[in-house]
């Protein structure tokens, strides 16, 4: 800057006395032209003659100019620039300098002027800062009364933000949580529970987000309970989860009577309360209530008809002979006699008839998926599936069904089935879920009996009945055979959810990160000609996310997260997950908090990212690494790799580049924008394994839809890629 | 000669009031107390309806009513389902499986009177 004002003043100077010069130069020839000879001659000679002062006047014209012009320059032109800068250090980097006074009067006037804002925003400063520090205090002081309570609570309880990130947890959810399922690597070192952890890496993503819509749904309503509630088995526990919003601008918690504020609608969810329940004991308590009941119900609509019938039958033939008349009123005594007996038998069973046994929504083309895996695994018999309804959401006892479906299986498979169809239709406030056989011949005896049967997997006996199962979900099942063409079909008519759903529509906050391409993800080391030519379906993937303190990693922005999760065999496995956070080691930024929710605290302490690398490096082992505008993250990842001592020599595919291949008549749209064309909700956001999660949940989406377009193979993909990169990069 | 019609249930204190408003009604009537036994007088009485419980020893009455329409002879018969289930469910599940009424207990005898006679095309 300066260098090129003393350019400029240097231009300045030249002409200015190129512009004396030439008017001297001037003038002195007009002089001359309009002279005489002897004239001439005259001045000529008293030029000669002063020469020596002459050349002193226009040496010291000349350097009266130069001092001019340089008192210029420094007063007005090098003092303005020193202010300029003096201005940018206290806007950017000290609010406290201020400005020295040089320059010119009416300069020192502006940098008094400076000085005096810079001290009014200097105030202004610190009271922002301290409010955020009296707002910060407040609500360490909310968390900490709300953590007495939920310490208190007897159920596991999890309050999370609407990323799902883990705000609050009790000791109870770490005991409940902490052993599900069987975790790998990081997670499984450091507990599934923990402040700042995904809360998908324990529930099913797809579960909360339905139950998030239900609420909403719910909220919309003003119904007066906005809580949802469904069930899910992982790690041998049924656990039921009781979700509860947690609102901005709503008074109290959502239970309260206020409805003016819910009925408006207008309240925001800023995330939710989890509740979580073992229920694996439950259930069995829970049959047998619904036993005596069923039981009492039965006996006495028996008892009643025979009853009636007696009754009925007297009146209607007055003139009937003595005997049978007298017939007819034993039977009456006797049935009326036995109903009381059977209601002194179970009233005092009474008691135990709470309705602890709830039924839970789930999706419909989950509980399949779950039966077929279960079917597949532990009986090693092939299962199709037929027609599937993927909008049909269930209301079901899933633990029970699935035992359910899975023992019919286990039967048939030895009456010689073979193979399974299953398909699942909508029938009015019921759903159809078919096992369809052909090739072995079963009797409709055969059948029959298994209704009233334990329910056997694996072996084991379960103290269920299949028929138990179904009257709990008020359901039926029924089964045809047919021995001439030796097949059939057992049909298991169960409820489906209420509707009150709507789209959903949480918040989406807006942040892009550059399209980075000064990474090449094209020609990574590990990528070789054998697995170049392997299928898509097949390969195992990691998808990661990364979360940083800024957008610049050249610049010293720095990793703060590491989320990742497995992809194997066209299935993420949302157990087999990578998370964890990274102390930066530099402060990071109100504008990344705010995005991402964490609290700088939070971090401190943790891994640097020269131990956090190598243990993802091991997790990445073997497997396509798969990001959304992975040249960011890779570009991010390289810069660390010396620090580290490991080297991501994976190949990668990016899913903003394919969704490019696949669409490539849309605009380009962030990682939200992707996720709604390929009809993946968007939820937990901007945590670093809710991003991967959603990623991965779009490649999987992406895979048949490349299949269409012939891209088959790792080559193919990576190639279909570059094109469109390059296509762009042009563009 | 009077049509015929078949009460197939265990409980003998409903049986009676049935089989006295069936002759009364005109009908010419057999009862059997399980599902096997139901099976076997079907095959030779050839009833033209069935008053079938559903909760019955040996076979029940779902049972009953599919293996019922299987047998070419027994297609004209009608079937009039009896059952403590009061569930409409169970109810589809009948219906589903070949029954032509479904009646829940208690009912109104003379409602159920009615309904044979309409079904046997005597009203």
């Amino acid at each position: 800057m300066a260098q090129r004002a003393k350019a400029k003043f240097a231009f300045v100077l030249l002409g200015s006395l190129a512009l004396a010069f030439s008017s001297a130069a001037l003038v002195s020839t007009a002089v001359w032209a309009g002279l005489g000879s002897q004239e001439r001659a005259t001045l000529s000679a008293a030029v000669t003659e002063h020469a020596g002062p002459l050349m002193g006047l226009a040496v010291a014209l000349l350097g009266g100019h130069w001092i001019l012009l340089w008192l210029l320059f420094e007063k007005y032109v090098a003092a303005p620039l020193a202010l300029a800068q003096g201005t940018r250090l206290l806007t950017h980097g000290n609010p406290s300098y201020r400005l020295e006074q040089v320059g010119g009067s009416e300069m020192r006037e502006l940098a008094r002027a400076i000085n005096a804002l810079a001290d009014e925003h200097e105030a202004l400063g610190r009271e922002v800062e301290a409010r955020i520090a009296d707002a910060q205090k407040k609500v360490h002081e909310e968390r900490d009364r709300l953590a007495a309570i939920i310490s208190e609570a007897t159920q596991a309880v999890l309050v999370c933000n609407l990323e799902g990130r883990i705000l609050l947890y009790n000791r109870q959810a770490r005991q409940l949580l902490g052993h599900a399922a069987g975790a790998s690597s990081a997670v499984a070192e450091a507990g599934l529970v923990g402040l700042g952890r995904s809360v998908f890496a324990i529930l099913e993503r797809s579960l909360v987000a339905h139950a998030l819509e239900t609420v909403q749904a719910r909220l919309a309503k003003a119904t007066p309970s906005s809580v949802a509630s469904f069930v899910t088995a992982t790690g041998g526990q049924l656990l039921r989860v009781h979700l509860a919003p947690v609102l901005r601008g709503a008074r109290g918690t959502p239970d309260a009577e206020d409805q003016t504020d819910r009925g408006s609608g207008e309240s925001t969810i800023t995330g939710f309360v989890l509740r979580i329940d073992d229920v694996t004991k439950a259930m069995q308590a829970g049959s047998r209530t619904e036993a005596v009941l069923q039981a009492l119900t039965d006996a006495s609509r028996r008892a009643l008809a025979n009853i009636r019938a007696a009754v009925e039958t007297l009146l209607a033939f007055p003139g009937m002979e003595l005997e049978t008349q007298a017939r007819f009123v034993r039977v009456i005594h006797e049935e009326a006699a036995a109903l009381s007996a059977t209601i002194d038998r179970t009233a005092p069973d009474r008691t135990s008839l709470s309705s602890e046994w709830l039924l839970e929504d789930m999706l419909g083309a989950d509980l399949v998926s779950a039966a077929r895996s279960r079917i597949e695994s532990t009986l090693g018999l092939s299962t199709v599936l037929d027609a599937i309804d993927p909008a049909v959401w269930l209301r079901v006892d899933s633990y029970a069904l699935v035992r359910a479906i899975v023992s019919i299986a286990a039967r048939l498979k030895r009456e010689g089935v073979r193979e399974l169809r299953i398909a699942l239709q909508p029938a009015g406030r019921r759903a159809h879920l078919d096992l369809v056989w052909s090739g072995a011949e079963v009797a409709t005896e055969t059948l029959a009996r298994w209704e009233d049967q334990p329910l056997e997997t694996n072996g084991e006996l379960v103290p269920l009945t299949l028929k138990q199962v179904v009257e709990r979900h008020d359901g039926a099942v029924w089964y045809q055979a047919s021995r001439a063409s030796t097949t059939g079909f057992f049909r298991l008519v169960v409820p489906v959810m209420e509707a009150e759903q709507k789209p959903l529509a949480l918040p989406v906050t807006a942040r892009g990160r550059p399209e980075y391409y000064d990474f090449d993800l094209f020609h990574q080391a590990g990528q070789t000609p054998e697995l170049d030519e392997r299928k898509l379906v097949g390969l195992a993937y990691t998808v990661f996310d990364t979360e940083t303190t800024g957008l610049s990693p050249s610049d010293g922005d720095e990793i703060i997260s590491v989320g990742a999760v497995r992809i194997v065999n066209g299935r993420l496995l949302h157990q087999e997950a990578f998370e964890q956070f990274v102390d930066p080691r530099r402060p990071v930024s109100l504008e990344t908090v705010r995005i991402t929710g964490i609290d700088p605290a939070l971090l401190a302490g943790k891994p640097p990212i020269d131990q956090v690398l190598p243990q993802f490096h091991r997790f990445c082992e073997d497997t396509v690494l798969v990001a959304h505008n992975g040249a960011f993250d890779m570009r991010f990842l390289q810069l660390k790799e010396a620090v580290a001592g490991v080297r991501f020599t994976h190949p990668v595919l990016d899913t903003m580049l394919l969704a490019a291949v696949i669409q490539p008549n849309l605009p380009p749209t962030g990682l939200e924008g992707i996720a709604e064309r390929f009809g993946v909700p968007v939820l937990g956001r901007h945590t670093a394994l809710g991003d991967a999660i959603m990623t991965g949940e779009i490649f999987l989406k992406m895979l048949p839809l490349l299949a269409e377009q012939g891209i088959v193979t790792l080559r193919d993909a990576r190639e279909a890629s570059q094109r469109t990169y390059l296509a762009r990069a042009k563009y | 000669m009077p049509k015929k019609v078949l009460i197939a249930d265990d409980e003998s204190n409903i049986v009676m009031s049935l089989q006295f408003l069936m002759e009364a009604a005109g009908y010419e009537v057999r009862t059997v107390a399980d599902g096997e036994a139901a099976l076997q007088v079907l095959r030779e009485f050839r009833p033209d309806l069935v008053l079938l419980d559903v909760m019955m020893p040996k076979k029940n009455g779902y049972e009953i009513c599919q293996a019922m329409r299987e047998m070419p002879a027994l297609q004209g018969t009608k079937v009039v389902m009896l059952t403590a289930k009061g569930r409409e469910i169970d109810a589809e599940k009948g219906l589903a499986l070949g029954a032509d009424a479904y009646v829940t207990k208690p009912f109104a005898t003379k409602d159920l009177v009615a309904k044979v006679k309409a079904m046997l095309g005597d009203t």
